[in-house]
């Protein structure tokens, strides 16, 4: 991939992100133009232009779609780096964010909060509070499981991951049949299946900082991450301690997708496919991987955001549902390429 | 120099190599050869650290294999092992590049020097003219050379050949070993070609069920003796007259044509 190439696809996939959060903030029960969302906007961060909009368009724009947008490009982007770190640590393509259990955890987690009101004490953030710590508990038992005799399998990784998940499962699944609270029963299965209805000034800045901190991260450790690729005797050969290394990006991968999944639920496919896709125009090296998955991430995210507000409005389609309804079909469309391998090797 | 002393490796009930002692000394060329299951790749594997050491000692350079951090090691150690499959697509470019990953600190980016060992690495082995190229697309032989130039990449003073002559044709072979004894680095190799193994190495070491039969100069270790009894098969010794170095020719009793 030649720089001029990269530079371009990385200047158009940014004013893509930026027209399609411009549409997402535009489209609503209450209608705006592009201008005078970008009047706010401008107004907001210091750029005095003179000219003021109404005072019910300003909170419409700041203080309810803005925050939203920005979480879905944040857990969009975080989805997609993390899906793209796991399968190069698993070397596994079809490895995603959640395949530590991190999304069943974090599922118990919101269930106890919403049918038997666990963590009340802690008020409006018992739900996302109360998602992380399960999402961290399925982390630790499935390392835990996964180490024996001092060394942690990536089989035995992936395999504790998968049982756990369907322990965790089973748990979210027992207490919604105990449950005779149909709202309740509801608003799980909504949680479940993702919604960036939660977005506030307050609670979005912790997904970004996690975000900017584990894609700083990932991005200084992009030969190591392709190292990884080439086999573990190989990554060994070039100076990588696989045991380190891997425990060091698991959990601050891990930790990453906790939060995100704490604020908007276990949205799919966006970790698994987006990697793919990306790799498809900018070759497996990471450091190309890296930000043009969290680019495409960020924009799938915000558009699968938009169709899931206006398909069945006024009511809003879980998230989840759009970017697996959307992905798929695309997904398998990939599959027919010959072009790309899916980290076979020989293509 | 790199001592291995008393070297003993289990794996559950089966003794892969019972007790291992040997010298490289720095510059040589030395050819561990031996029937499939002797021991040579997990000797290998311990001396490039894939394998945990069990029992015994492998010192370099008067300091203990195990004590040296994995990312210096890989400045002085570098390995082309047998076929590891790649997972994903890297240019060949990139996968030479690979090479630099142990000389890189966490914010470093590419230098011009770096471009140069690069560049350099891939004339070398004859593969400056794939650098764009997939590296799942290309050829058995050139998938080892391009191994060979990412191993050359980390400008290792040791270098560790797990069977590098697997898969290549004639002219590819004494292309590499030609390539390989040129070096003026330390080089270890497991070879299963006796002839090619006589022709290039300083020195040969045989191993049988996972000890050392015999070590030295290939005149005086490919003997008619040892070829029956670590290969069991016969052959005539003669020395080829182009290299002065010896020459194997093998037969087997069933195939003596009887006048």
């Amino acid at each position: 991939m030649k720089i001029k190439k990269l530079m371009i696809l990385y200047t158009m996939l940014t004013i893509c992100l930026l027209i399609v959060m411009t549409v997402a903030i535009m489209v609503g029960s209450v209608g705006l133009t592009p201008l005078t969302v970008w009047q706010i906007l401008l107004d907001k961060i210091g750029v005095d232009l003179g000219q003021k909009v109404g005072n019910a368009q300003q909170i419409i724009i700041w203080e309810i779609r803005m925050p939203r947008v920005l979480l879905a490009a944040i857990v969009g982007a975080a989805l997609a780096i993390s899906g793209a770190a796991i399968q190069a640590i698993v070397r596994n393509s079809i490895a995603d964010p959640y395949i530590l259990g991190v999304s069943s955890g974090a599922s118990v987690g919101a269930t106890l909060v919403i049918l038997v009101g666990a963590f009340s004490f802690l008020g409006m953030y018992a739900l996302s509070i109360s998602a992380f710590i399960f999402a961290l508990l399925s982390i630790v038992i499935v390392f835990g499981l996964a180490r024996v005799q001092g060394r942690t399998s990536v089989i035995r990784l992936l395999l504790a991951g998968i049982a756990v998940s369907l322990v965790f499962s089973a748990i979210t699944n027992f207490l919604l049949m105990m449950s005779k609270q149909q709202n309740a029963i509801q608003a799980v299965m909504h949680w479940m299946l993702g919604s960036l209805a939660g977005a506030k000034w307050m609670n979005i800045w912790i997904p970004a900082l996690a975000l900017v901190v584990v894609f700083i991260i990932l991005l200084i450790n992009y030969r190591q991450l392709n190292a990884l690729l080439m086999g573990e005797e190989a990554a060994t050969t070039l100076g990588i301690h696989l045991e380190k290394f891997r425990l060091f990006i698991i959990v601050a991968v891990s930790l990453l997708v906790g939060v995100v999944v704490a604020i908007s639920g276990s949205i799919g496919f966006v970790g698994l496919i987006i990697p793919h896709i990306v790799r498809m125009f900018v070759g497996s090296n990471y450091k190309n991987v890296l930000p043009f998955s969290a680019l495409a991430g960020a924009i799938f995210l915000v558009v699968a955001d938009i169709v899931a507000r206006i398909v069945i409005a006024p009511q809003e389609m879980p998230i989840g549902i759009i970017t697996a309804l959307c992905g798929s079909p695309f997904f398998i469309w990939m599959l027919r390429k010959q072009k790309y391998s899916f980290g076979e090797g020989e293509s | 120099m790199i001592t291995i002393q008393n070297v003993i490796y289990t794996i559950g009930e089966h003794r892969i190599l019972q007790d291992m002692n040997f010298t490289v000394q720095e510059g040589h060329f030395v050819g561990i050869i031996g029937p499939n299951g002797c021991g040579k790749s997990t000797m290998l594997k311990l001396l490039y650290r894939y394998f945990q050491l069990q029992q015994g000692t492998i010192v370099l350079h008067e300091q203990d294999l195990m004590q040296v951090p994995q990312k210096i090691f890989a400045k002085q150690v570098a390995v082309v092992s047998q076929d590891s499959p790649v997972l994903f697509d890297f240019s060949v470019k990139e996968m030479v590049y690979m090479g630099r990953t142990p000389h890189k600190k966490w914010l470093e980016s590419d230098t011009a020097s770096d471009e140069e060992i690069v560049l350099t690495c891939m004339q070398r082995t004859n593969i400056a003219h794939l650098a764009e190229r997939s590296f799942g697309q290309l050829s058995g032989g050139e998938k080892k050379r391009v191994l060979l130039a990412r191993a050359l990449a980390q400008q290792a003073q040791i270098l560790i050949l797990d069977e590098p002559t697997n898969h290549l044709d004639i002219e590819h072979q004494f292309q590499l070993m030609d390539l390989v004894a040129d070096l003026p680095i330390t080089i270890i190799a497991a070879l299963h070609d006796l002839n090619l193994a006589a022709s290039y190495c300083d020195e040969l070491i045989v191993m049988q069920k996972g000890e050392i039969y015999a070590m030295g100069r290939s005149e005086d270790v490919l003997t008619q003796q040892m070829l029956m009894d670590v290969f069991h098969i016969q052959a005539d010794i003669s020395r080829n007259p182009f290299t002065n170095k010896p020459h194997l020719l093998f037969y087997s009793n069933a195939q003596i044509k009887t006048p």
